[in-house]
């Protein structure tokens, strides 16, 4: 393994450190937060899917279909 | 999503007598050990009292109480201060210990019950789905788990084997 990369995820171990031995209160705000974040991902995944999908709903209210470059 | 919020009313219910002891497990229970991860919904693990009346162990108190209170029912979730709860009865051995054995912890002064590290650790490694495996390796390699004490949970409900099995799979230094 490269010194870069070693560099790298040591740097990324001491990130998870330090989020770990934040206060307790913290650290669930910061879950809430992700949490929040991960179910828009979710939702947006799931209305691109539902756009693809032959016989879909199409129009103004509906998903916009992925883009070439996504 | 509010689990302040969401504790106060499981600490109501518990006072209320509608259940008796509980302890968040799952991601959140983890979040008051590691680093925080996203998740969709609160564990809370309920041990229910035998009752000669009622053999079988039901969780329609618990939804009549919520719903009552205004709380949504979905699928296997109750909506609870905005906040997605799984309500899991104590069915095993290790999981009934870990109840018993669970912690107070201070959350922006709500008190909530969460397993210990270690029961959370070995109760991830029974489930053993890859994101409990995930967690799994995280308490090792974050040194969150007293190990004698870890030890001492896996032997008597059976996990030594499985246990010896995911250290050489991944925490074996060589693969």
């Amino acid at each position: 393994m490269s010194t870069l990369i070693e560099r790298m995820l040591e740097s990324k171990r001491a990130f998870r450190r330090d989020l770990a031995a934040r206060p307790v209160a913290e650290k669930i705000r910061l879950l809430e937060q992700l949490s929040e974040r991960a179910r828009v991902i979710r939702r947006a995944a799931t209305a691109r899917k539902a756009a693809m999908t032959p016989g879909a709903p199409s129009g103004p209210g509906a998903a916009m279909p992925p883009s070439r470059n996504s | 999503m509010n689990i302040a919020d969401t504790i106060k009313v499981i600490n109501q219910m518990q006072a209320d007598g509608v259940i008796g002891s509980y302890a968040v497990g799952g991601a959140v229970g983890a979040t008051f050990y590691l680093e925080p991860v996203a998740t969709f919904d609160v564990h809370i693990f309920v041990h229910f009292e035998p009752n000669p009346d009622q053999p079988i162990i039901t969780l329609k108190p618990i939804f009549a109480y919520l719903a009552a209170r205004g709380c949504t029912h979905e699928r296997e979730y109750v909506n609870i201060a905005g906040t997605p709860v799984q309500f899991l009865a104590a069915g095993t051995s290790l999981v009934d210990e870990a109840i018993k054995q669970a912690i107070p912890h201070d959350l922006d002064g709500t008190p909530v019950w969460v397993f210990t590290a270690e029961h959370l650790c070995a109760v991830a490694l029974k489930v053993g789905r890859a994101k409990d495996k995930t967690r799994v390796v995280q308490f090792i390699e974050e040194e969150a788990i007293d190990q004698t004490r870890f030890q001492a949970i896996l032997k008597p409900h059976g996990l030594a084997d499985r246990w010896e099995k995911f250290e050489s799979q991944f925490l074996a230094d060589q693969p």
